[in-house]
C-alpha cells in the first residue's frame, strides 16, 4: 500500500491546491466583479440561487476567465508531464518537452499562418500541431538507423532542426508586415485567446496522452538506468522509446498549439518535484503534471493582472530562470 | 533450471567482426568465467546471451528455445544482468533500484508491495539492509556493485550475467562480491556467467572458464585446462609462469619478460 497511498495523498493535495488557486484566480482581473464572488458562485451552482450574480459577473467568468484558467491548467499539465518524460527518456535533467523540435515546428507552422494573414478557422492551431508533429517525426526519422534510435543522435538532430526552424521563423517574421505584433505575441506564449473550443479538443487529448504515459512510468524508471538495464528487466526498449517520445511530443504539440511557446514549465517543474518526491516516475509524473497546472494558472494570473497584458511565457521565464539558477546553486550541481 | 548455449554465433559491429563462429554450452548451476584480452568480444558475447544483440549468424538457446523467439519480458524472467556501466544520473534509493528487479514479476501498478519480502531478502543477502534508504549516488563503487547484484537476486532468475562486477574494486569488495556470486550458484543452483579480467581470481573462483581471443573461443573447460602457458601466450601475447601454491592449492600466474 506504500506506493498507492503516497500517490493518492500527493495527487489529492495537489488537486485541491489547483482548485483553490483557480478559484482565487477567477476573482482577479482588470474588471472588478461582485464581492464575495466565490460564495455567490457556489450558492448559484449548488443551491440554485439565481439572482446573486450580475450578468457582468457571469459573462466575464464564463467567456473570459474560466476558459483561460482551465486552458492554463491543461497546458501546464501537458508541458510538465511531457518534460518529466523527456528528462527521464534522455536521462538528462536539461531536457525539456520541445527538445526534439516540437516547439520550433509549431512556431514555424503558426507564424507562417499569421505572417501570410491566412484566416482559416483554427488555422493557427492546426498549423502549429502539424508543424510540431512533422518536426518531431523528422528528427526521429533521421536519428533512426536499422531500427535503433540512439538518444545522443536524437538530441543533436533536435538541436539542428530547432536551429533551422528558428531561422525559418525569423524569415517569416521579416515577411509578416503588419501581422508582426500578433506573430510575436504568439511566439512569446499567450493564453488571452483561450476559449471553450480550445478546451474541448485539448482536454481529451491531454488526458488520453497522460493516461498512456502513466501506464509506462515503470518503463521510464528502468530506462533511467540505461537501455541495457531496461532490456534485462523485460522492457522492449526501442518500441517503448518510440511510444514515449511520440506521446510526449503529441502532448507538447497540443499544448503549444493553443498557447504558443511557454518556456520553463516543462523544465523546472519536473526538477522541483524530483527534489520533493524523488525520481520514481510512478509518483513523479502525476505530481509534476498537477504542479505544472498550478504553476501556469498562477503565472497566467500574474500575466493578466497588471496594467497591461504580459505574455505568460515572459512571466514563466522571468520567474523560472532565477529560481532555476537558485536551485542549481543550492543543489551543488547535482540536480 | 534453464540451460543456455550459443551455436555458431557471429557478430559484426560496423563491419568489424567481433565474434567469429562462437559456440559454447554453459552448464547449469555453475560459476562460469569469461576471460580474454580487451577487445576479444567478452562484453559482446554477454550481450548476445541476454538477447540485447541479435547475432548476424547463429543462435542462442535458453532452455530449448531460441532467444529470438522470446520476448524481452520472457527473457527477463530467465536472465538477470549486471551491466558494466552502472552509472545512475538520478537519485534513486537503494531499495527503489532493487525493487526494479521485481518488474518482470509484477503488474504495472503498485505490484511491489507484495514483493517486500523478496526485496528485503535480496538486500540482506548483499549486506545492504542498513543502506536501503540511502541514495545510489551516495554509495561507494563496491556498494553500488552490490546494489545491482541485489537487483538480479530480486529478479529471481535461474541465470545471472555479470559484466566485470569487480572492475575497480578493492581487495575486500572483490572477495566479497565473488563469494556472493559463488554462494548464489552453490546454494540456489543458479548459473552465473561472469566477465572477469583478473585471471587468478577467475581461476580460483570459477567452476569453468571460457577463454576468448580475437572473437573466437580459444578454450573452454576447467580453469586448469584453460589457463595453460600456451593458451595465455596465444590470447594475451604474454609469457607467463603458472604455479599452484603448495599450501592453498590456488593458482598463481606471473608475467615473465
Amino acid at each position: 500500500m506504500r506506493y498507492i497511498r503516497r500517490v493518492t495523498v500527493w495527487c489529492l493535495t495537489l488537486s485541491t491546491l489547483l482548485i483553490l488557486v483557480s478559484l482565487v484566480s477567477s476573482g482577479i482581473g482588470p474588471v472588478k466583479l461582485s464581492s464575495n464572488l466565490f460564495l455567490k458562485v457556489i450558492l448559484t451552482i449548488f443551491f440554485g440561487e439565481t439572482n446573486l450574480l450580475t450578468p457582468t459577473d457571469v459573462t466575464i467568468l464564463v467567456t473570459l476567465r474560466l476558459p483561460r484558467i482551465i486552458l492554463a491548467a491543461i497546458v501546464g499539465f501537458a508541458l510538465a508531464a511531457a518534460g518529466t518524460v523527456m528528462q527521464g527518456f534522455f536521462r538528462n535533467p536539461m531536457a525539456d518537452p520541445s527538445i526534439i523540435g516540437v516547439s520550433a515546428g509549431a512556431a514555424t507552422g503558426a507564424v507562417a499562418v499569421i505572417a501570410f494573414g491566412l484566416s482559416i478557422p483554427f488555422g493557427i492551431e492546426i498549423a502549429a500541431i502539424l508543424g510540431a508533429l512533422v518536426a518531431a517525426f523528422f528528427v526521429f526519422y533521421v536519428s533512426t538507423e536499422k531500427g535503433h534510435t540512439p538518444v545522443a543522435t536524437l538530441l543533436l538532430a533536435g538541436i539542428a532542426v530547432q536551429t533551422f526552424l528558428g531561422a525559418m521563423v525569423s524569415l517569416l517574421l521579416l515577411l509578416s508586415g503588419e501581422n508582426l505584433r500578433q506573430a510575436i505575441f504568439w511566439l512569446m506564449g499567450h493564453l488571452h485567446t483561450a476559449n471553450w473550443i480550445d478546451i474541448s479538443f485539448t482536454l481529451p487529448l491531454v488526458l488520453l496522452g497522460f493516461s498512456f504515459l502513466f501506464f509506462f512510468t515503470r518503463d521510464l524508471n528502468a530506462l533511467y538506468l540505461g537501455e541495457e538495464s531496461a532490456h534485462s528487466l523485460g522492457i522492449n526498449v526501442e518500441q517503448t522509446k518510440r511510444l514515449l517520445l511520440g506521446v510526449a511530443s503529441i502532448l507538447t504539440a497540443v499544448a503549444v498549439s493553443v498557447s504558443g511557446i511557454i518556456g520553463f514549465v516543462g523544465l523546472i517543474i519536473p526538477h522541483i518535484m524530483r527534489i520533493i518526491v524523488g525520481p520514481d516516475h510512478r509518483i513523479l509524473l502525476p505530481t509534476s503534471a498537477l504542479s505544472g497546472a498550478i504553476f501556469l494558472v498562477v503565472a497566467d494570473t500574474v500575466a493578466r493582472s497588471g496594467v497591461a497584458e504580459v505574455p505568460v511565457g515572459v512571466v514563466t521565464a522571468l520567474v523560472g530562470a532565477p529560481f532555476f539558477i537558485y536551485l542549481l546553486r543550492n543543489r551543488g550541481g547535482s540536480v | 533450471m534453464t540451460s543456455i548455449k550459443v551455436e555458431n554465433v557471429s557478430v559484426q559491429i560496423d563491419d568489424m567482426p567481433i565474434l567469429k563462429n562462437v559456440s559454447a554450452n554453459f552448464s547449469e548451476s555453475k560459476f562460469i568465467g569469461i576471460v580474454g584480452p580487451n577487445g576479444s568480444g567478452k562484453t559482446t558475447l554477454l550481450r548476445v546471451l541476454n538477447g540485447h544483440i541479435t547475432p548476424a549468424q547463429g543462435d542462442v538457446y535458453v532452455g530449448s528455445k531460441p532467444i529470438t523467439q522470446l520476448s524481452a519480458h520472457q527473457i527477463s524472467k530467465k536472465i538477470a544482468v549486471v551491466p558494466q556501466n552502472t552509472m545512475v544520473s538520478f537519485d534513486f534509493t537503494v531499495r527503489e533500484i532493487v525493487e526494479m528487479g521485481r518488474y518482470p514479476h509484477s503488474p504495472r501498478f503498485g505490484g511491489f508491495d507484495s514483493h517486500i519480502d523478496i526485496v528485503t531478502w535480496a538486500l540482506k543477502q548483499t549486506d545492504l539492509s542498513t543502506l536501503s534508504e540511502r541514495t545510489i549516488n551516495s554509495l561507494s563503487g563496491g556498494e553500488k556493485a552490490r546494489v545491482f547484484i541485489a537487483r538480479t537476486l530480486a529478479q529471481e532468475t535461474p541465470i545471472l550475467l555479470l559484466d566485470e562486477p569487480i572492475a575497480s574494486l578493492d581487495f575486500r569488495h572483490t572477495a566479497r562480491i565473488l563469494s556472493l556470486i559463488k554462494d548464489q550458484v552453490d546454494t540456489f543452483k543458479k548459473t552465473a556467467i561472469v566477465v572477469l579480467h583478473d585471471l587468478e581470481l577467475a581461476a580460483n573462483f570459477c567452476d569453468q572458464l571460457l577463454l576468448l581471443s580475437d572473437g573466437e573461443v580459444l578454450s573452454m573447460g576447467t580453469p586448469k585446462s584453460v589457463l595453460t602457458r600456451r593458451n595465455i601466450q596465444k590470447a594475451f601475447d604474454t609469457n607467463v609462469s603458472i604455479d599452484t601454491h603448495p599450501l592453498t592449492g590456488l593458482l598463481t600466474i606471473n608475467v615473465i619478460d
